[in-house]
């Protein structure tokens, strides 16, 4: 969000301990430096220094960054391009992008909830020998039925992502996750199955 | 008020790693920059040598000791960007060498790059509109602080002595006029 303090900061007129605070907000919150990006548009558009392109190309420059330092960290040696991908406008890559990047993630974290339901029982018949089997037993219930709404919540994301793709030119998840890990094979969700 | 200039502290944080503050430096630059680089290559080609600039920048930022502004650095690093985009492209760099001083300087009418797309100047337009119209709305003396400080460059406290108030008031009036500038081309470049 705009305010004054990051107004005055635009201009150069906090002190160092002002605008050390508001930088440290600006670094925290994606909403600040959305507005902060928006500002420094309306400067430049007023100075007449907006080129004929105004896209924010902040995100791709990041994203660049980040897999380089990755590269850098895996290799020990880097050469990193613009990153655009072909026959894709670039507004509508940077969305799948993003869309990619939480899809990818999802699937990451996929194994960890999905935990097979006899785990829980199993555990419960391990310490159902104690004579608090019965709280044990409704804790692995509870734990069972926590892991069955995080499927559900994770199964309705995937899904939300799926329409995004679908109103972003890439038909389907499966699209996004051959374009962040070319090469792999996937089992994903597919509503007609 | 010892004020200090937002770029210094920006610098001495990226050089630490901090990526969110190259962040910032990239968000206050970035349209700048692709201005500056659309004079020697295409529209369509001008955004990604603009990035790579971007991406030489950082990776040469832990020698920057500061001997000049930062922006004046980032803008040297960004014609090298494109000149050397032309060469690899096999076409002519620009017959004449632009000063990064001069560079900012030079309106549209003196592209020097030969493929121009009406679909990217369409926003671009848009918003000029947008953001003129916004302005000739405000109240008198939002508009009179806001021009005095982006069209003339007048420091806080010389528009405080033009205006005849205290400089607490000549940055609200600044935030304010920028918030209402701002609520009118939000939706224009919001996704």
């Amino acid at each position: 969000m705009m305010d004054e303090k990051l107004s005055a900061l635009l201009d150069d007129e906090l002190d160092q301990e002002a605008a050390s605070d508001c930088l440290d907000r600006l670094s925290r919150h994606i909403s600040a430096r959305q507005a902060w990006s928006r500002q420094n548009l309306i400067r430049a558009v007023l100075k007449d220094q907006a080129g004929r392109e105004t896209v924010d190309i902040s995100a791709q420059v990041m994203v660049a960054l980040r897999n380089e330092s990755i590269s850098d960290s895996s290799t020990g040696r880097a050469r990193v391009l613009p990153f655009r991908l072909p026959g894709i406008p670039r507004q509508q890559w940077a969305t799948g992008l993003a869309v990619a990047a939480s899809i990818a993630a999802v699937t990451m974290l996929l194994p960890v909830f999905d935990t097979p339901d006899s785990v829980p029982a199993a555990s419960t018949s391990q310490v159902a020998q104690s004579t608090d089997s019965q709280a044990i037993r409704q804790v692995a219930l509870e734990r069972a039925r926590a892991n069955a709404e995080a499927r559900r919540e994770l199964q309705q994301y995937l899904l939300d992502h799926e329409a995004i793709a679908s109103g972003h030119g890439l038909s389907s998840q499966r699209a996004y996750m051959r374009m962040a890990s070319p090469g792999a094979a996937y089992v994903t969700y597919s509503p007609e199955q | 008020m010892g004020n200090v200039i937002t770029d210094d502290i920006l610098v001495a944080r990226a050089q630490k790693g901090d990526m969110a503050a190259f962040d910032v430096l990239v968000r206050k630059y970035q349209y700048k920059v692709v201005n500056l680089v659309s004079r020697y290559v295409s529209d369509a080609d001008a955004q990604d040598v603009a990035q790579e600039a971007f991406i030489k920048a950082f990776r040469a930022l832990k020698g920057f000791r500061g001997n000049s502004a930062f922006y004046t650095w980032l803008y040297r690093i960004a014609i090298n960007t494109a000149k050397n985009h032309l060469v690899a492209r096999s076409r002519r760099p620009a017959s004449q060498d632009i000063d990064v001083a001069d560079a900012e300087l030079f309106g549209h009418t003196e592209q020097m790059s030969d493929v121009d797309t009406p679909e990217a100047s369409a926003l671009t337009d848009e918003l000029k509109r947008a953001v003129a119209q916004a302005i000739s709305a405000l109240p008198a003396e939002l508009k009179t602080a806001i021009t005095l400080r982006e069209l003339e460059g007048l420091s806080y406290e010389e528009i405080a002595e033009a205006m005849d108030c205290p400089i607490g008031t000549v940055r609200s009036r600044i935030f304010r006029a920028r918030a209402a500038i701002d609520e009118v081309i939000r939706p224009l470049v919001e996704d």
